[in-house]
């Protein structure tokens, strides 16, 4: 990790004007400070905390230094990108009637200028950028294709899989694993949803607390804690499937709870210790399990974890900020259930215009 | 407070401290990092500043944890620039007790 580190440093020092002895001796003093980090029981993420992303560290020491100056080719296909893509719209329009989807080509406007910054400035971060657009135009061109909106729009788990994968660098394997768990987890659901399995495919979430103790210490915790919940998990489908006692079957989830009890991972902190959070955390997996065997509401329910992330919002959140961080949870929801409810996946993800639209009206 | 201002204010203790005794990068980071909120990855940065500026003077000393550490030390330009430094901030301090009607203004 450190070398990673350290060379994501000096990558990014590599766009300024600095001499490569300078450069050598700030990476010296990085890999000296790392290693003091360490020696001082910090691990790898702490220390990287603690120094500062790759990103920060040189917009810090850049400051007194010159750009290297970047061929000028990329700036002049960014100018030029408007032009081309009327001229390709209008074409595709006039010439085979394609004027949908083809106004799709205008994407390509903020795409080009996305990867020209993306090689001149050699920062992978910038691939983030461009995630968005991608997952748009596959989302529609496949939507408008072949009509299957849904389950393609889980596309848009692009946008924050490559995020995480981008910064992988900086973390260890299993937090990136841990980080990209819930979108693996809600892909495969709905993957086993278009068989029928939204129950008990709902099981698969548990993908993420069982890859989320994978960073537990000591090593026998981690087995024990992991061996609970395949014990619950196969004595929940044991009773379900052998005697279709579903409802009491969920009682084997008791087991890795009471492990946690007994190992004093799990404690009842007291009221206004984030009471309310938790009270929202377990309602919500409460109503969804109950509502899901009960009303078999799996396909659309899940969008009542958004309600976890929001009440943080509410509660912790500058007063300013709170309707931007809340917009996201609120425009997948509208996009869901306009699909699933009423058929409109090719219109309904303009609910995600509403995240930038909120952003500018509330900015001062 | 004030972006410059807090710079500035950090400039001055950066000096104090290594003119108290010779220091290592992430010791100087981690102390001031204790002591006042700071943005860690400034720290670094000003040290490589200040030595360019001839305030401080390296050197490397062996360890027992890997490569040689490279200490920062007072300069004789960087003590002065500290005396100066605790002038001006005197000077401030003072008037800023004067108006708000601390201390100094008993005296």
């Amino acid at each position: 990790m450190k070398a990673e580190y350290l060379q994501a440093i000096r990558d990014l020092l590599g766009n300024y004007q600095i001499s490569k002895s300078e450069q050598d001796d700030i990476l010296s003093d990085y890999d000296g400070m790392y290693e003091d980090g360490l020696a001082k029981g910090m691990t790898d993420q702490d220390v990287v905390d603690f120094l500062g992303m790759p990103e920060t560290v040189v917009s810090g020491l850049a400051e007194n230094y010159r750009k290297v100056e970047k061929p000028k080719i990329g700036n002049k296909l960014v100018a030029l990108s408007p032009f081309v893509a009327v001229i390709a719209y209008i074409l595709m329009g006039t010439l085979a009637g394609l004027w949908h989807p083809g106004w799709l080509v205008f994407l390509l406007i903020p795409i080009v200028a996305i990867t020209v910054d993306l090689f001149q400035k050699r920062d992978l971060n910038i691939v983030i950028g461009l995630m968005p657009f991608v997952s748009v135009i596959i989302y529609l061109l496949v939507g408008f294709e072949s009509g299957i909106w849904h389950p393609t729009w889980l596309i848009f788990f692009l946008i924050p899989v490559v995020a995480i994968c981008v910064t992988a660098r900086t973390r260890k394997v299993i937090e990136t694993l841990t980080a990209l768990s819930p979108f693996v987890a809600v892909t495969t659901f709905f993957i086993l949803g278009i068989y029928g399995l939204w129950h008990p495919g709902w099981l698969v979430f548990f993908l993420v607390p069982v890859i989320g103790i994978l960073n537990i210490k000591p090593l026998w915790k981690l087995i024990v804690y992991e061996l609970t919940f395949l014990l619950a998990i196969g004595l929940y489908l044991f009773l379900g499937y052998g005697y279709g006692a579903w409802v009491y079957g969920l009682f084997a989830f008791l087991i890795p709870f009471a492990a946690g009890l007994l190992l004093s991972d799990v404690k009842f902190a007291a009221v206004g210790e984030n009471w309310t959070e938790r009270l929202v955390a377990i309602g919500a997996v409460a109503v969804y399990i109950v509502c899901g065997i009960l009303f078999t509401s799996w396909p659309y329910l899940w969008l009542i974890f958004f309600l976890i992330p929001i009440v943080a919002i509410l509660r912790h959140s500058p007063r300013e900020n709170r309707l931007v961080a809340i917009s996201p949870f609120v425009a997948v929801a509208i996009f869901y259930l306009l699909g699933y409810f009423a058929d409109l996946w090719a219109v309904s993800w303009l609910a995600f215009l509403l995240i930038p639209v909120v952003a500018i009206l509330t900015r001062k | 407070m004030n972006t410059q201002f807090k710079k500035g204010i950090i400039e001055m203790c950066v000096i104090h401290m290594i003119a108290e005794k010779d220091m290592y990068g992430f010791e100087v980071i981690d102390s001031l990092s204790r002591e006042i909120e700071v943005n860690e990855n400034t720290v670094y940065p000003l040290l490589r500043r200040l030595t360019d500026q001839g305030y401080f003077e390296t050197y490397t000393e062996a360890t027992n944890v890997g490569a040689p550490r490279k200490y920062y030390r007072i300069t004789g330009k960087g003590a002065e620039k500290l005396a100066e430094y605790s002038r001006e901030w005197d000077k401030f301090l003072k008037g800023v007790f004067r108006i708000l009607g601390g201390e100094e203004n008993e005296s």
